[in-house]
């Protein structure tokens, strides 16, 4: 993993569970269905039945899989599965598929029937092209080129990085909310900059990567973030529909927003 | 520094208001003519000369003197929709380049005012309607109900087109300035 992938990683991290922490919602009671044509002899799979809007699992969400920002082991607190008579199951009777809103057993011995679990509500993805099929709230992280510069004196090199935060809300307040928590949240921080010596925290099938460590880069230092400023978007070519024939035309764009910023750090290679 | 130096510094920077806007369409040319739809009669390259023209008028109303400097702004938030207000005395082609800067997600079709038959001129009436709307309401307003999907679509924009490296423009300033301060 490249250095650049390894920041962007960092930075959503950060975003993840240091800023959007405070749209984590919790989706109660919500009934299991057993997926025959995904399970196999050893592995019994139940998709979570969400009704809410967005959807829990669209691109950019899933299901909390950490308690906090720092922690290495899987979420304790964040799901809780019940069986047919209420009563909760033992985390270590499953495994969860926290991308797709799964929770698989070993046998069928035991029958779930509903699941709690906390939820990403802001979708948080790279992709600007995909916007769409997240559904609103989401915030694009878009970090662009950059260059490395020598010190003049000694070794060492300083990377920075133009960055923006595309927001897409649902109306006018969830929006100047999202732009304030995002903009305390990044201005004139320090991000740890992760090594990711053993991947991300999910494995390719959403289920919690084991080997999991939480180990800043040697010999670098932290992503500081400067320079950060707000700015509320309105596509001029949206803002004139005349309203008598139409619907308002466009709800993903209607409440947009962007925080543009210098993202920067030092390396001693 | 002396008010008569600023002044005279600010002489030197209007001099180079071409330069500067050159500046400008170098990056409309690369960052947004490049990804234009050759075949499409509301293209970004015919507001070229309006555009280089708004850029010039902004720079020259936005050069003025500020204790010890000069501040130096271009473009105009309002006419170009960068914020909440639009002017609503903008153009067609200040919608549409303001547009493309702040980027739209979704597949849309441009609507001008020649198909609208609304007012033209310094009266903008442009709009963008996502496709499947557009085809829709094609028959009915007798629009062409094959114009294509507008190919600022699904484009992120460019948060720092106002930012140009100032470096060469500032060296020409600099000689501008020395050579009416030894008159």
């Amino acid at each position: 993993m490249e250095a650049f992938r390894k920041e962007d990683l960092s930075l959503h991290h950060y975003l993840r569970f240091n800023v959007l922490n405070k749209y984590i919602e919790t989706d109660h009671d919500v009934a299991l269905e057993y997926l025959d044509d995904l399970s196999t002899s050893g592995s019994y799979v139940y998709q979570a039945l969400s009704t809410r809007e967005p959807s829990p699992i669209s691109l950019g969400r899933g299901w909390v899989y950490l308690d906090a920002y720092s922690d290495v082991v899987e979420q304790t607190t964040r799901v809780s599965v019940y069986d047919l008579g209420g009563a909760a199951i033992s985390g270590s009777d499953y495994m969860i598929d926290y991308i797709d809103g799964r929770v698989i057993f070993a046998t069928q011995a035991i029958i779930p029937n509903k699941v709690t679990y906390d939820y990403f509500y802001v979708a948080l993805v790279n992709d600007w092209e995909v916007v769409e099929t997240s559904g609103v709230p989401v915030v694009v992280v878009d970090l662009e080129s950059f260059r490395k510069v020598g010190f003049q004196l000694g070794g060492g090199k300083l990377i920075p990085r133009r960055g923006h935060l595309h927001i897409f809300a649902t109306d006018r307040a969830e929006r100047d909310d999202l732009i304030e928590l995002l903009y305390d949240g990044i201005n004139e921080k320090c991000v740890s900059n992760q090594d990711w010596p053993k991947g991300t925290m999910l494995d390719w099938d959403g289920t919690f990567n084991v080997d999991y460590e939480f180990k800043k880069m040697e010999h670098a230092s932290c992503l500081h973030i400067e320079n950060v400023t707000a700015n509320i978007l309105s596509p001029p070519l949206l803002t004139r529909v005349p309203r008598t024939d139409y619907r308002m035309l466009s709800d993903l764009n209607r409440y947009r927003a962007r925080l543009d910023f210098d993202m920067f750090y030092w390396r001693e290679y | 520094m002396d008010y008569k130096l600023l002044l005279l510094l600010k002489r030197a920077i209007e001099k180079e208001i071409d330069l500067i806007t050159d500046n400008f369409m170098n990056k409309f040319d690369e960052e947004i003519v490049a990804y234009e739809d050759e075949d499409d009669p509301a293209r970004p390259s015919l507001c070229r000369d309006e555009f280089r023209q708004f850029i010039k008028e902004t720079l020259r109303e936005n050069i003025h003197i500020v204790p010890n400097g000069i501040e130096i702004g271009v473009g105009d938030k309002q006419k170009l929709g960068l914020g909440e207000k639009l002017d609503e005395e903008t153009t067609d082609c200040l919608r549409i380049i303001g547009t493309i800067l702040q980027g739209i997600n979704g597949e849309y079709v441009l609507v001008t005012s020649e198909m609208t038959g609304g007012p033209e001129g310094r009266f903008g009436g442009a709009f963008l309607m996502p496709v499947e709307e557009y085809r829709r309401e094609a028959p009915i307003k007798g629009w062409d109900i094959n114009r294509p999907i507008w190919q600022f679509s699904n484009f992120k924009g460019i948060p720092d087109f106002f930012k140009i490296d100032m470096q060469k423009i500032m060296d020409k300033i600099v000689k501008n300035f020395m050579e009416m301060v030894a008159k």
